[in-house]
């Protein structure tokens, strides 16, 4: 009981801490919300009517505690720049990321699993050697160039896949899927990369243990020892890495969705500061904070369904 | 692994199966004439509200939905739009407009003169809520004889007024322009998403035959990075798109390039209270100093007009093409006003620059070179454009900075930025002949005595080195070779309603 205590204390401290932090560095920060919207030909009395809105002139404190009370409510206030209520954007835009993380972390075990299991089976220099340049490779190109490769090769040359705009998933499932391939397939090269070298070397190590011996000793075939024995104790450093990808993932979208024009969280991110769109900014980052909070709660959950001796203490 | 090498297969041939439905879709040379042009918009709109927008890509796009009494053609000249006529009485104080008939708004509702007292009246503030605009102060009185008949007074006599009537005219009492704009346009709003693009359609019901689109829908990406919209345009995901010189020399095998001025300045600017700047001969040592070319030959790939003032020869009859070459680069001379203005050895100065503007950046690189040979070291200082929008541009707090202002129609709200009492003159340019002729122009209602007051206006800024006037940078566009009739407009416009594709 006192475990889940201190973890909700620790998550309101969390947010409390992000709100107040992000706050007072969007006020330090110079830049006036109603001019960078409306730019250099902007009329004098149309940016007075777009500050009006903002009510940025009111004392920072005031605006804190009056943003907290609502957001307490649900209410996340209202967007400088797009001038509708900031949960609705995000939702909106969360969706697109979302399913931009989930593809991603889909082909990440597509691609690391297989592979990862085929070359602890196979360990031998002559996989082992050519593999890890390869994977050397998917680690250090960062995420962005490999989408820029895929899409001269995919889009530009072959024409196979779209690399601008998004399909939700409710109007057409097939073009939601071709539109997030390329971006989640460049963004999981990166981390499958790393998903197969951890579960390989979990593996082996796994493998030279005493249960697996015991297994083996009672006839049990090699695949059936790998899937009901090894696999299992293999994941639970695999899990750790997995909370870790989420984050990359989620990092990593700020820049893939520019690429690839897609209107996600990341591009929200880029749009929010540039220009100073406190409300959304503030909406944001909560949200973020949220997220990675949660991960990191469901990553310990995931470690006492896979072994069942981790308690949650 | 039996299962797992299952579900790897049918994963690639889910794949697989995706990719041959979709190919028909992206293919450029269908046989069928497309009933969609797909194009870009480098920045979020900042507005669907006409009275809430400023930004001239915004503009760019939503003036083939709304439409004013007056509209512009390709040269900037005044032509009839939603009134058929206008007429103007011989003090220049009363506007009669004829409007016309037969004009239906997006929203089915009929147009006529009630919607242009509506739209004037808040323009105004003559509706007891705040002006939506100061443009329109200069509004004495509006009156609508007939549903067809619009009159306007002014209080004094304004030759710029006439321009401005090309402001939006909205349907009465509707408020939902933010959300879903209503216009009279050759096209009408379908869709924003915010992040990914905006849709256009045909409107059907547009009065003018010969504007009327020939190309059903427009979808309009935004899109911010470059190389995102080139493999765009070559994966046949966009039909055209604006781009920079150096893509133009990469597509133009493959694409119909067109180029053309913008009616843009780009400006090497000096504050003119700056402790050194504040001597005129330390900003003619700039001027001379400065070889425009360079800028235009490196950062624009030649794709530029050299100035000389702050016009683009765009400008038409308002432009002074006396003053070209007025500062050619000559090293020796700007030596020897240095030396008078006692900087024998030059100086150190700052140049701010929005790091979102390469071509600023590297125009800034170019110069800094270029004044080193005259003993001023220059340290290019990279700052984000809501900072340059605060620091620079609003409170005036730098040395120099190099930023481009689009055109206007009106010479008035171009010049106009370098009188001591608009409130965002960055130049800190002071010059009372200036801010008179500027005053006195306004209200000049012949056109020879207008013209030659402003042509007067940039001999002045050039004179005095306001500034350093670098080039009118083309706007480049791509497009597909199928699809004709791009046209420029001295503002930023991209009238979709002239384009097709050719069967």
């Amino acid at each position: 009981m006192g475990y889940y205590v201190r973890k909700i204390l620790g998550f309101i401290v969390t947010l409390f801490l992000v709100s107040v932090i992000t706050f007072l560095v969007f006020q330090i920060l110079p830049g006036d919300p109603a001019l960078v919207i409306l730019g250099v030909d902007a009329d004098p009395v149309q940016i007075e009517a777009l500050q009006r809105t903002m009510h940025v002139d009111e004392p920072v404190v005031e605006r804190y505690v009056s943003w907290v009370g609502s957001a307490l409510h649900g209410n996340l206030g209202i967007s400088f720049r797009y001038q509708k209520p900031v949960s609705g954007i995000i939702a909106d835009c969360f969706s697109v990321t979302a399913l931009l993380a989930l593809f991603t972390l889909v082909l990440t075990i597509l691609i690391g699993l297989p592979i990862g299991i085929w070359l602890a089976k196979h360990d031998k220099a002559k996989y082992i050697v050519p593999f890890s340049l390869v994977s050397q490779l998917g680690v250090s190109i960062p995420s962005f160039c490999m989408g820029i490769l895929l899409i001269s090769i995919f889009t530009v040359k072959l024409r196979w896949f779209p690399s601008l705009g998004f399909t939700p998933w409710s109007q057409n499932p097939l073009a939601c899927i071709k539109g997030l391939f390329l971006p989640s397939f460049s963004l999981s090269l990166g981390t499958s990369a790393v998903l197969i070298r951890y579960l390989r070397v979990s593996i082996i190590s796994e493998q030279k243990l005493d249960y697996v011996r015991t297994a083996r000793s009672k006839g049990l075939d090699e695949n059936t020892v790998l899937q009901r024995h090894v696999l299992r104790n293999s994941l639970i450093p695999v899990i750790t890495i997995f909370g870790m990808l989420v984050a990359d993932v989620l990092g990593g979208s700020i820049i893939i969705e520019n690429v690839f024009s897609l209107p996600g969280i990341g591009k929200l991110i880029a749009t929010s500061i540039a220009t100073r769109d406190l409300p959304l900014i503030q909406g944001l980052v909560m949200y973020l904070a949220c997220i990675v909070v949660v991960c990191n709660a469901s990553v310990d959950l995931l470690y006492s369904l896979i072994d069942p001796r981790i308690r949650l203490l | 692994m039996k299962k797992l090498s299952i579900v790897v297969c049918l994963f690639a041939l889910a794949i697989s199966s995706i990719t041959a439905t979709g190919v028909k879709e992206v293919k450029p040379n269908e046989a069928m004439v497309p009933s969609v042009v797909r194009t870009n918009i480098g920045s979020e709109p900042d507005s669907l509200d006409p009275w809430k927008s400023a930004a001239t890509d915004t503009e760019a796009i939503f003036h083939n939905v709304f439409e004013g009494l007056m509209l512009y053609d390709t040269n900037g000249k005044m032509i009839p739009g939603l009134a058929e006529s206008v007429v103007i009485a011989p003090d220049g104080l009363t506007y009669t407009f004829k409007l016309r008939k037969n004009v239906l708004f997006h929203n089915g509702k009929p147009f006529d003169s009630a919607d242009v007292v509506y739209t004037y009246n808040n323009l105004t503030g003559m509706s007891g809520e705040k002006a939506v605009s100061s443009k329109f102060s200069l509004i004495k009185n509006i009156n609508a004889p007939d549903a067809y008949t619009f009159v306007i007074t002014l209080v004094e006599p304004s030759a710029g007024f006439l321009s401005l009537t090309s402001i939006p005219i909205v349907p009465e009492g509707y408020t939902n322009q933010a959300e879903h704009p209503v216009g009279t346009g050759p096209y009408r709003f379908v869709e924003y998403t915010p992040g990914q693009r905006i849709v256009l359609e045909r409107n059907e019901a547009y009065y003018d035959a010969n504007r009327m689109p020939k190309i059903k829908r427009a979808e309009i990406y935004i899109m911010t990075d470059e190389a995102a919209i080139v493999s765009g345009l070559q994966s046949g995901q966009l039909d055209f798109a604006s781009i920079t010189a150096e893509d133009a020399k990469q597509l133009s095998s493959d694409y119909t390039i067109y180029n053309a001025p913008q009616n843009m300045v780009q400006i090497f600017a000096l504050n003119n209270e700056d402790p050194i700047f504040s001597d005129v001969r330390v900003r003619q040592a700039v001027n001379y100093a400065l070889n425009k070319q360079d800028v235009i030959d490196g950062v624009f790939g030649g794709y530029a007009t050299k100035l000389d003032s702050n016009f683009s020869p765009v400008m038409g009859m308002y432009y002074n093409d006396t003053l070209s070459g007025y500062y050619e680069q000559n090293l020796a001379k700007a030596k020897q006003l240095l030396l008078e203005a006692g900087y024998p050895n030059g100086f150190k100065m700052t140049i701010t620059v929005p790091s979102n503007y390469q071509a600023h950046i590297d125009t800034a690189q170019i110069f800094a070179q270029q004044l080193a040979a005259i003993g001023i070291k220059a340290t290019i200082q990279p700052i984000e454009w809501a900072t340059w929008l605060d620091q620079v541009y609003t409170k005036a707090q730098y040395q120099s900075t190099i930023i481009g202002l689009t055109g206007k129609l009106d010479p008035d709200s171009v010049l106009g930025r370098y009188t001591t009492t608009y409130p965002m003159n960055f130049f800190k340019f002071s010059n009372a002949r200036y801010d008179a002729l500027i005053t006195k122009a306004k209200v000049e209602t012949n056109d020879a005595a207008r013209i030659s007051m402003y042509k007067e206006c940039q001999k002045i800024l050039t004179e005095n080195a306001a500034a350093v006037y670098v080039c009118d940078p083309n706007l480049t566009v791509a497009a597909r070779k199928d699809l004709k009739g791009y046209v420029f407009y001295p503002v930023g416009f991209m009238d979709l309603s002239t384009l097709y594709f050719e069967e």
